[in-house]
């Protein structure tokens, strides 16, 4: 099926908004969308969620030869996938479509070139027997920017999963533990690189992050930056029918370090929460649980918003879906009546040049109670699903 | 594998300085059967561009149904690369990054409004590939095939590649062997002012990883070698005009 049409009025409009610095979906030219992560039963399976875009990732491993040209090395082979179930003019089979083919190959670039993954770890007999790591990631929802949700989805899934434990007895044989008889072990990552897309319009002069699937068909040339939190640049990838001034990607990719840095603190994070889950023995309850309300909010706070707030009043805290009873701290509405008042915060992330950590606070407060009655909504359903992560300040 | 990048007297391993580009040759209209169609040599990398059209729009074109036509296919020799025979490559993702690349590229400095409803066929083969880049080479001889064809574009567009030392000294024009046990490369398709911008780029492509305070000086050094390459692609159009005019006037 093709693509629907887009209109002039629709190009223009778009066009036209964004040199005044306005953006269709109400954000900043250098805001960000909701961010979630959730994992699922599975070790190394994970859900991404930017916005309304969804992606779904999945790691696994199987014994395999290693190349000839490093023999003591396992391989990694990412896999990237787009039907007409993320958008109904995308097909399957070869040839594969421009857009997937680009995805592939940058997070190829971003996850393999750059080393990310200790793959020396991943050898059993040198020359004869390694582990394939295998990342499959396929796209849920195309609402734009699938590039940056499938590499978060990536390494937030290889940072999860772990492997089957494996004892090389002499003379070439070796030993395949299962996880009652050894725990899995995880996969060593050096760096967690996280991809960056800027969309480009006025002539390649304004970048735009984060595009949506309308603003991505109507700009000219997208700016992809693959960046980890050590500052080191993974993958930097420019493309599209447009030229731009080197001034603008070295400024998009100053942007870009602080966004990886804070994206990747997030991932740790719900690692972490993830792990303590696991230890306590409540596996999640798998994603048919977090998907059975409409909209997958996210999980992912700015830090800085938090701390200027002083003392919150915390009315209601509901968990994410990597938990499986209903535990203490679970949804505490205090009181019905002062969750009208509630906002909800929303992510945004920091202008490049001012110093927004004072305007955050700001804006907050102006978020009106029309807010309210959709977090009560959200408060109520969550009682029985405990799913989401939802911070509710007075 | 630990060769020195670049030895106390600043030459590299085959001999330059650090800032200084291989050896580049070129030939124009090489083929007789195509509109255009150029030879590019430069250092070990041998490339062959041809330019088909502008011409009405083949029947799978059409299917398409979009403004202008700009196929590309690019083709590596199995003799091209070091050592054994390659695999010919089909439906690789490699490639049809390759060819994407270069449409995306080509699409951005072709005068589109001349060619309305019309196709423009780009074939690129490579004969001999050394120095990871061949989207530098093909680029090169891509503009070259165009200019030689008569296709109007806006400027000259020339790609580099460019390295960086582990003591963070820059490297014009980095070779295979320095690509694989060096640092990271940066390749750049770039050309001179346009518009408001001082040098504009059209594609930009990071292999590795690097530390960003060093964006500026590798991007730099990249930026000079487009330049220095645009100098030497226009010397030798201008040279070969020069000499078809002549040889049409003593033919006469």
């Amino acid at each position: 099926m093709r693509e629907t049409i887009l209109s002039n009025n629709e190009k223009s409009f778009v066009e036209k908004s964004i040199l005044e610095g306005l953006r269709v979906d109400k954000r900043n030219l250098n805001e960000f969308r909701n961010l979630g992560l959730f994992f699922g039963q599975d070790v190394g399976s994970v859900i991404c969620t930017l916005g309304a875009t969804k992606v779904f990732a999945q790691v696994s491993c199987e014994l395999s030869s290693p190349r000839t040209s490093r023999p003591n090395e396992g391989t990694i082979f990412i896999n990237v996938e787009m039907g007409p179930m993320a958008a109904p003019h995308l097909e399957v089979g070869f040839p594969l479509s421009d857009s997937c083919i680009q995805i592939n190959r940058i997070l190829e670039r971003t996850l393999r070139e750059s080393r990310c993954v200790d793959l020396e770890s991943l050898c059993i007999i040198a020359e004869e027997k390694v582990w394939n790591l295998r990342v499959d990631i396929a796209v849920l929802n195309h609402e734009g920017n699938v590039m940056d949700c499938s590499c978060i989805a990536a390494v937030a899934a290889l940072a999860h999963f772990k492997r089957p434990d494996v004892t090389t007895t002499g003379d070439g044989e070796f030993i395949i533990h299962s996880p009652a008889e050894k725990d899995l072990v995880p996969i060593v990552l050096h760096h967690y690189p996280i991809c960056v897309t800027y969309a480009l319009f006025d002539d390649g002069k304004i970048p735009v992050a984060d595009p949506t699937a309308l603003e991505e068909r109507v700009s000219e040339a997208s700016l992809v930056l693959a960046v980890n939190s050590y500052k080191e640049l993974c993958c930097m990838n420019l493309t599209g029918v447009s030229l731009t001034s080197p001034h603008l990607i070295l400024r998009c990719s100053e942007m870009a370090a602080e966004r990886s840095r804070r994206i990747v603190e997030f991932i740790k994070s719900i690692l972490e929460e993830d792990e303590a889950q696991r230890a306590k023995g409540n596996l999640p309850k798998g994603f048919a649980e977090s998907i059975a309300l409409s909209n997958l909010p996210s999980n992912f706070h700015n830090e800085e918003i938090v701390e200027k707030i002083e003392q919150p009043e915390i009315v209601g805290i509901a968990e994410s879906s990597s938990h499986g009873e209903t535990s203490d701290d679970e949804v505490k509405i205090i009181d019905d009546n002062t969750v009208t008042s509630g906002k909800w915060i929303e992510v945004t992330s920091e202008d490049e040049d001012s110093s927004s950590d004072e305007e955050m606070p700001e804006q907050t407060n102006t978020r009106t109670s029309q807010d309210a009655p959709k977090t009560e909504k959200k408060l109520h359903s969550n009682e029985s699903s405990e799913e989401e992560k939802t911070i509710v300040l007075k | 594998m630990n060769h020195e990048l670049i030895s106390p007297q600043g030459l590299r391993i085959d001999g330059r300085r650090q800032n200084e580009l291989r050896q580049i040759s070129i030939k124009l209209g090489v083929l007789d059967r195509c509109d255009g169609s150029s030879f590019y040599l430069h250092g070990n990398t041998k490339v062959i561009a041809s330019i088909s059209g502008p011409k009405h729009p083949s029947k799978a074109s059409s299917k398409k149904d979009e403004n202008f036509y700009f196929n590309v296919r690019v083709k590596f020799a199995t003799f091209s690369k070091n050592g054994e025979r390659q695999k010919v490559m089909k439906n690789s993702k490699l490639l049809g990054e390759f060819e994407l690349n270069l449409k995306n590229i080509f699409k951005s400095v072709i005068l589109v409004e001349k060619y309305e409803k019309s196709q423009l066929d780009l074939n690129i083969e490579i004969l001999q590939t050394d120095g990871g880049s061949e989207i530098c080479a093909a680029v090169n001889a891509a503009t070259l095939a165009l200019i030689d064809a008569g296709i109007c574009m806006r400027e000259y567009i020339c790609a580099c590649t460019a390295s960086l030392t582990s003591d963070g000294i820059p490297l014009l024009d980095v070779s295979h062997l320095e690509e694989i046990s060096g640092g990271p490369t940066l390749t750049i398709a770039a050309l001179p002012r346009i518009g408001d911008h001082d040098q504009s780029v059209s594609f930009v492509e990071l292999s590795q990883k690097f530390y960003l305070k060093d964006l500026n000086k590798i991007f730099d050094c990249a930026l000079r070698g487009c330049e220095k390459i645009r100098a030497i692609l226009d010397e030798a159009i201008r040279s070969n005009a020069n000499e078809t005019a002549i040889s049409e006037l003593t033919d006469n």
